[in-house]
């Protein structure tokens, strides 16, 4: 009988990744259409500006300038320590006799591209551009004419973490590179290759902030100590650009507290929201199975619920809450090892429901508290559908309402994917980067013995 | 060709579609569009009251009609020769609008349209 229900669980699974395949083909064949399709309105625009200044007092400039902030503070070396802090061993949940004793690498690209719409004009262009133009075909000479159009910002980031630990105690060093680039889409790739050097050298490089208009280049970096115990672990850094990050969880139940802030005042030219710059607490991933209820708690999952309170790059002179996005979230992971389920709503002024969302895994995606181990070499597979609803939010140029969302990830122990349209995470983060997508390719490597 | 094959063929055509689809035409009530948005974000970001933003955003469309401006025209075919780019200076101007003026201005929604001259090309009609 066993035998008979995992057999039944092969197939099933088997022909979920089937169905899975198929649909992730026939969406990027959708996705090569909608481009294709798109192609002959392009051509109206001017492909080959070479003077393109973003106009500045619009809603896209004001929300390009936001999202420079923003991409700064959520891809910060601070920020990258925490989300990888599972992955990598800085916050293992093993009893302390089992820790390895250690070195990891973890590296981490992001790439969002179309986070803000910017209206741009064409400086090449002129009244009499007839007359003046380098491009002999008509075509070229139309497309000249069109002098304001909206250019899309990207927004890279590379990060990376490498550290060494023994048995309950250990040091990390975490950087990051983040730029915000208008327009030339094809720099995505390369623009991450060269940040390695930047990264990995942060230290001798020094970390600056530079930012013209809309466009920025950003290099952080921390240094910083862990401790594991089998009750609890703790995690602090110390980062001259963008201040202190401390981060506390208890081992059992998986009560969590993660703070970054900021060094300096008003004066300094930071706002009062920036000061804070992010704020998560409440219990994670608490598992039954931890006490010995196994078949109840493989049947109901993990059950997440935390509070999140993040900057949103509005800055509100005469007080109130628009500064900040506070929100509540509830989230059911590994439910029967296959069912995942998340929910997060609004707290303050404009309260109500911020996301909802529906996934399905592959048995043994996540690991429950207490039950890490070394990460499988087996792909393993997560999506996610959901709606994502947004309150409008006119400084923005955000209109509000409700937009469909889906993230894919994939795992094989080594590198991820990840792919983002319309994530909660990204439109907390960015209100006005509606139907925009972010790709996120990451690689962990661990050496040591166990 | 194999599945696996199929999916990379298919990743690198997402990929460079990607990549391609970058520039878009403004809509033609992009400036006037602007306009309202400066005076309902100086108001939230002033006043921190995101219903007031929302009322006066709601009122400028009430009020006005917006003129259109296609995104290829010429200084000389924009009503009043003005470029469009320049155009953006009306949203700009009321983005940089003091508080204390935006006080002072209220619900009067012509008072923030006095900000630039170039506003009053934008719409028309008025309260």
């Amino acid at each position: 009988m066993p035998g008979a229900l995992a057999a039944l669980r092969c197939g099933l699974l088997r022909a979920l990744l089937r169905a899975f395949h198929r649909v992730a083909s026939l969406g990027l064949v959708v996705l090569c259409a909608a481009a294709l399709t798109a192609a002959p309105a392009a051509r109206a625009r001017p492909l080959g500006c070479e003077q393109n200044y973003p106009i500045a007092g619009t809603a896209g400039f004001a929300n390009a300038q936001a999202a420079r902030k923003t991409n700064v503070n959520t891809y910060s070396a601070a920020a990258f320590a925490e989300r990888v802090a599972h992955r990598s061993g800085l916050a293992g949940q093993l009893p302390v006799r089992q820790q390895p004793v250690q070195g990891f690498l973890s590296g981490e690209m992001n790439d969002t591209f179309g986070a803000a719409r910017v209206p741009t004009w064409c400086g090449d262009t002129k009244a009499d551009a007839e007359t003046d133009l380098t491009f002999l075909d008509e075509e070229a000479r139309l497309a000249r004419k069109e002098r304001v159009y909206e250019q899309p910002l990207d927004l890279y980031a590379f990060n990376v973490v490498f550290g060494v630990g023994g048995r309950g105690v250990g040091a990390f060093y975490s950087a990051s590179v983040t730029q915000s680039v208008l327009g030339y889409r094809l720099w995505a790739v390369p623009a991450q290759i060269i940040n390695t050097y930047p990264a990995s050298f942060a230290p001798l490089v020094g970390n600056f902030q530079r930012g013209d208009g809309v466009a920025s280049y950003a290099v952080d970096w921390i240094g910083g100590g862990y401790i594991n115990t089998r009750f609890v672990g703790a995690r602090v850094g110390y980062t001259g650009a963008r201040g202190f990050f401390g981060s506390v969880d208890e081992r059992t139940v998986g009560l969590f507290g993660t703070i970054s802030t900021t060094f300096g005042s008003e004066a300094d030219g930071l706002s009062r929201d920036e000061a804070l710059a992010y704020l998560r607490a409440g219990v994670q991933d608490l598992s039954l199975r931890r006490f010995g209820a196994d078949k109840l708690g493989s049947a109901v999952g993990m059950t997440s619920l935390y509070l999140r309170d993040l900057p949103t790059g509005l800055e509100v002179v005469g007080g109130g809450e628009a500064g900040r996005l506070r929100t509540l979230h509830f989230e059911q992971k590994a439910i029967a090892d296959m069912i995942e389920a998340a929910a997060s709503v609004r707290t303050g002024a404009d309260k109500g429901l911020f996301d909802a969302h529906l996934g399905w895994h592959t048995p043994g995606f996540y690991a429950h508290r207490g039950e890490e181990g070394p990460p499988s070499d087996n792909p393993r597979f997560a999506g996610r559908l959901g709606v994502v609803s947004l309150p409008p939010r006119y400084t923005q140029g955000v209109d509000g309402g409700r937009f469909f969302s889906a993230r894919l990830q994939l795992n094989n122990g080594v590198g991820s994917l990840q792919v983002l349209f319309n994530d909660p995470e990204q439109l907390a983060l960015y209100p006005f980067a509606t139907n925009a997508l972010s790709v996120r390719v990451g690689m962990d490597l661990v050496a040591g013995d166990r | 060709m194999s599945p696996l094959c199929r999916a990379r063929a298919s990743a690198l055509l997402a990929l460079g579609g990607v990549l391609s689809a970058c520039n878009r035409s403004l809509d033609e009530d992009a400036w006037c569009k602007e306009a309202a948005y400066a005076i309902a974000g100086r108001t939230e970001e002033c006043t921190g009251d995101g219903a007031l933003a929302t009322a006066r955003y709601e009122a400028f469309f009430d009020a006005y009609t917006c003129v259109e401006v296609p995104p290829e025209s010429l200084a000389d075919d924009t009503a009043g020769a003005v470029a469009p780019q320049n155009l953006a200076h009306c949203a700009l101007a009321i983005r940089n609008l003091p508080c204390e003026l935006v006080d002072e201005c209220g619900d009067a929604l012509d008072r923030y349209m006095t900000a630039s001259p170039v506003c009053r090309l934008l719409v028309e009609g008025g309260p």
